[in-house]
């Protein structure tokens, strides 16, 4: 199973979305949760902005009392042996 | 109070008779409490009773006006519980934007209509009943409720993120940044950036 290793700078934006502590935390908890096992299913949606070595992890949370989508867009092309979440984009 | 017209064009045989009928024909589906009220009812207009039957039809509102109350409150709890279930699924599961999940949408955006369309009827009705002289006890909690749903169904379900929308395009900029620290092997293991996120305060 690879393991999943965030960029400094994915943390950096993470960061500046300053989002509640709650909310963060369960979309990443969401992330860990997810990915493992479902590999298959989430490395076929390619992210357009480098479908050869980027996929998309999509997951959408209440904030604040209105849903927000967050699209991270992982690589598992550098190392067999980890998935590189390489950005974060929200609504 | 409940008040009868005496200036109807009606005789009090006509009133009588309609008013018998219209029990019998309703009187399975009622409560039981309200039902033996208007029994009484018809009663009272057998012997012309005026103050009798101004008594008995106060007694049978007074009796609807709680058959209905307890309708309405399991109503508002249903109402509530849908309102707790959604706000469980949007802020400690999330969604995944997905067919199966737009279903879930639907299912959710129903059971809303439904509520708000029950709890409408149910306010038009306190408004009724206490025209009639009776007590409405839930008509604030009926429209706090409304405003909750209304809130729900603009915030959650009005931006429900259908399958069918358009993600938000990667940053390219970002994308690139990353990249090289990936390269070059930098980057926090997620489950020891989920435990620094917890230990902070």
């Amino acid at each position: 199973m690879r393991s999943i290793i965030v960029t400094p700078e994915v943390v950096r934006a993470l960061a500046a979305l300053k989002l509640p502590r709650e909310v963060l935390l369960a979309l990443l908890n969401r992330l860990r949760a997810d990915l493992p096992g479902n590999e298959a299913q989430f490395r076929a949606d390619r992210d357009p902005a480098d479908p050869d070595t980027l996929f998309r992890y999509t997951h959408g949370i209440e904030v604040e009392g209105r849903w927000r989508l967050f699209v991270f867009s992982i690589c598992d092309s550098i190392s067999p042996d980890h998935f590189f979440v390489e950005g974060v984009v929200s609504t | 109070m409940a008040t009868l017209n005496t200036t109807s064009k009606y005789t009090f045989a006509q009133v009588r008779e309609q008013f018998r009928a219209a029990v019998e024909r309703t009187d399975h589906l009622l409560p039981p409490t309200v039902a033996q009220a208007m029994q009484s009812v018809v009663a009272a207009l057998e012997y012309e009773d005026r103050p009798l039957i101004r008594s008995h039809l106060e007694t049978a509102i007074a009796a609807l006006s709680e058959a209905v109350g307890d309708d309405v409150n399991k109503q508002l709890t249903g109402s509530q519980s849908v309102r707790v279930a959604v706000h469980r699924l949007t802020t400690e599961v999330g969604v995944r934007p997905s067919e199966e999940f737009d279903q879930v949408g639907k299912t959710v955006a129903l059971a809303i209509g439904n509520f708000t369309r029950i709890l409408t009827e149910a306010s038009s009705l306190a408004v009724r009943l206490k025209r009639a002289g009776a007590d409405a006890p839930w008509e604030d909690a009926v429209r706090t409720e409304l405003q909750e749903l209304e809130a729900l169904r603009v915030s959650l379900v009005g931006g429900w993120p259908w399958s069918h929308l358009p993600l938000p395009a990667s940053d390219a900029a970002m994308l690139a940044r990353s990249r090289d620290q990936a390269t070059r092997g930098e980057g926090v293991p997620l489950d020891e950036l989920i435990r620094q996120i917890e230990s902070e305060k």
